[in-house]
């Protein structure tokens, strides 16, 4: 991860009428790193995406984009909007070609590169089928070829895995990745969270156009402790005594019972409290998901008040 | 600064290198040049002849009806027509033309017919006859009809056809029965019909206008009608049909969602900028095809004096002026709904623009140099068209320093509202939902 931000937004406002989609926002994009870009539906992600793309313009605030302005980067930015479309009429390579030669690549090139990516994106021989001819899912492929086509320093994805089957969906994510190892910044957006968990090293999230998180992936570990026991008795499928400390437990969970810890108890001392009271065949402290991070520090926003996990440690 | 350019040749491409575009503006306009050839020997050969008996019935008809036995009539809708065709210029109208014309009004229908008096008292039984094809019509003359000065009430006649009468045959038989009590009121009064007839032809005249720096130019009137329509028109179909497709073509690429891949490569002003000139090209073929096929016909007609160059070189530089505000506003409109229904409501202004000089062209090409014409040629968004009907109507020319100051006005209110509609182009192509209004549309022009 380099020194130097891809993207440095600092204090950028943008307001839609009464509306205010982005309110002071300062970040930095490291280059080389892999964000997710996350927020709840409204939260100004595509605002602020269209800020960096410089397709609108902040009230206020400076955009710097691989340490120019945003316009004048425009060309070494890939994007993949979440509302994507092809010229239906238009031949799959005669569309690639125009899309290199808007973001600059000489025609030759162009032609080279959209041969390449569709080789690699295993579509041979759709280059003189109509966009209309393939399927939602080629379609999918191939906006995303025109998205990386003329090989940008940073690339922002919005949902780039939507309408994909397992099998593309596996081949998309190995693709990212590998442009990442090619030290390309890639900004991830989306509302599947474990997708965003499982790619990622850093996480950004945005709500009511504010940062309420921004932190690596590790960072986040262990910021967000963890609140939840899974407990897999040797006999049966419930505990026989109640124990201390524990709120509520959940259904049977993938790896037995959910069990959900008071706000302030020490997960070891619980742990402790389980082993003496049954046997059990396995226990654990389970992490926090992003879904559920994600989800407290949108609804604490939404009604100022505290789930079950507790940002910054054990109450002691 | 090879965007705009690209977006322009892929505009331009998708549109004009079309099947549809190549058979509805190219293929269709060549196809009616045969046709226009082959059409009246088609004609011709479709009028059938009007045969039989028609039965003459009124108080005095004998003269009428002899009239009409020993006439070579010619109807009052030919004699128009051939009076029209020569009253102008040698050479202007081609033999084939005529020949289309006069076929038209029915000249070539060949005329078999007897005449023979009846009375008004076999009138039901002539009926019968004539239900049953024995005769083609009864004509029945009201008392007094054939006196010099008949009222109203008595210059009058009915007819009375057989079934399946076209209504051509119709028409030839009116206009035998009308032209017979004409002959019929002149030769009682003593005259000679066919002397009266040549007296009343209107004379012919050949009008000179003279110039005010000297000089006289010959004064053609059918032209001078004729060329400010045909000039007037070309910008018309040119501007509307590129407006058109720039409509269509941004509301597809909103609708397909390609809009938000294009802005990551190029600006909103670089889309339409490059839009507009791709359809400018479009509009420029067409202009220059039926433009083209006029002059074409002009030169062949050996009347290419009626169209100056300097005549085009206005017609051009007022095409780019109309072309320009009309593409403007269609593309913003295009960017700022999803679906050509929802459009409808918003080109009201551009359909204005459209209008207007139609309903203005007759009041200003009778008087290219009155005062609606010199006020409305200075309101920008008629200028163009207006303009176009003055440069090319009058006889009496319109002052250079008029068409010099049109231009720049002209030319100066399409960088405005050029700079208007990219400022609502910008925000329109990232809408979605609900089509705006009218008014939202101009508040986001203030969008930063």
């Amino acid at each position: 991860m380099g020194a130097e931000p891809t993207i440095s937004l600092r204090n950028v406002n943008k307001q839609f009428g009464d509306v205010h989609a982005v309110r002071d926002l300062s970040l930095d994009v490291h280059r080389g790193s892999l964000i997710g870009f996350l927020g709840p539906n409204g939260a100004g992600k595509s605002t602020t995406i269209r800020m960096v793309m410089s397709i609108i313009y902040p009230d206020t605030g400076t955009i710097d984009v691989l340490g120019d302005s945003a316009l004048a980067a425009k060309d070494r930015i890939g994007y993949l909007p979440e509302e994507r479309g092809l010229y239906r009429k238009m031949r799959v390579g005669e569309y690639l070609h125009y899309i290199g030669k808007l973001k600059g690549m000489p025609r030759s090139n162009a032609i080279s590169a959209a041969k390449y990516w569709l080789d690699r994106m295993e579509l041979p021989k759709v280059d003189r089928k109509r966009c209309e001819e393939l399927s939602k899912g080629m379609q999918q492929k191939v906006q995303f070829i025109a998205s990386i086509l003329h090989e940008p320093d940073l690339l922002i994805l919005d949902e780039p895995f939507s309408g994909l089957d397992p099998v593309n969906a596996e081949l998309l994510n190995e693709v990212i990745r590998d442009l990442n190892a090619q030290g390309r910044t890639i900004i991830f957006s989306t509302h599947v969270l474990h997708q965003a968990e499982q790619l990622c090293d850093s996480i950004l999230l945005i709500d009511r156009g504010e940062k309420i998180l921004d932190d690596t992936m590790e960072g986040i570990r262990q910021t967000f402790d963890p609140r939840t026991i899974e407990v897999e008795p040797t006999i049966g499928n419930e505990l026989p005594v109640a124990i201390e400390g524990v709120a509520h437990r959940s259904n049977q969970g993938e790896h037995g019972i959910e069990l959900h810890l008071e706000p302030g108890r020490d997960p070891q001392d619980v742990m402790q409290r389980i082993l003496a009271s049954c046997p059990v065949r396995s226990i654990r402290l389970r992490r926090p998901t992003l879904d559920e991070i994600f989800v407290m520090l949108v609804r604490d926003r939404m009604h100022e008040t505290h789930a079950d996990l507790v940002p910054g440690g054990i109450d002691s | 600064m090879m965007k705009i350019p690209t977006v322009a040749w892929r505009e331009f491409k998708h549109t004009a290198l079309t099947k549809a575009f190549i058979i509805g503006s190219i293929i269709v306009p060549i196809l009616i040049i045969p046709l226009l050839i082959v059409l009246p020997a088609l004609f011709s050969q479709d009028v059938e002849p009007l045969k039989g008996t028609v039965v003459l019935i009124g108080p005095d008809v004998l003269e009428a009806t002899e009239v009409l036995a020993t006439g070579d009539r010619i109807s009052s809708g030919q004699e128009a027509l051939e009076q029209t065709l020569e009253q102008l210029p040698e050479g202007t109208v081609d033999p084939m033309s005529k020949h289309m014309a006069s076929s038209m009004m029915g000249s070539d229908t060949e005329l078999d017919l007897a005449f023979q008096r009846g009375e008004l008292d076999e009138l039901e039984k002539l009926k019968e006859q004539v239900r049953s094809h024995e005769l083609t019509a009864i004509v029945v003359l009201q008392d007094g009809i054939l006196q010099p000065s008949p009222g109203d009430k008595a210059n009058r006649f009915e007819v009375f056809v057989r079934p399946g009468l076209s209504a051509r045959h119709l028409e030839i038989i009116d206009d035998l029965i009308s032209d017979a009590v004409v002959e019929t009121r002149v030769v009682a009064t003593g005259m000679k019909y066919e002397e009266l007839r040549t007296m009343m032809r209107s004379p012919r005249s050949d009008t000179m206008r003279l110039q005010e720096g000297g000089g006289e130019a010959v004064e053609y009137q059918w032209a001078k009608r004729l060329i400010p329509m045909a000039f007037m028109f070309l910008v018309w179909i040119a501007t509307f049909s590129s407006g058109n497709y720039l409509l269509t073509s941004t509301i597809e690429e909103k609708s397909n969602k390609v809009m938000e891949v294009l802005l990551s490569a190029v600006s909103p002003f670089q889309l339409m900028a490059g839009k507009i000139l791709g359809q400018a090209f479009v509009s420029l073929v067409t202009l220059v095809m039926y433009g083209g096929l006029g002059l074409a016909a002009l030169f062949a007609l050996s009347q290419a004096d009626l169209v100056p160059i300097s005549m085009i070189i206005w017609l051009l530089l007022f095409f780019g002026m109309a072309y320009f505000m009309i593409a403007s506003i269609m593309a913003s409109v295009g960017s700022a709904v999803s679906d050509l229904h929802d459009a409808q409501s918003l080109i009201g202004p551009a359909m204005m623009i459209l209008i207007l000089p139609l309903i203005f062209y007759f009041p200003i090409s009778e008087a290219p140099n009155g005062m609606l014409a010199m006020v409305t040629s200075w309101v920008p968004p008629l200028i163009p068209f207006i303009m176009i009907v003055r440069v090319t109507a009058s006889g009496d020319p319109v002052p250079l320093w008029q068409i010099l100051g049109t231009l720049i006005v002209g030319y100066g209110a399409v960088i405005v509202m050029v700079w208007f509609c990219s400022r609502i182009f910008r925000v329109g192509v990232l809408m979605q939902g609900k089509p705006p209004s009218p008014l939202q549309m101009i508040k986001w022009i203030r969008y930063k």
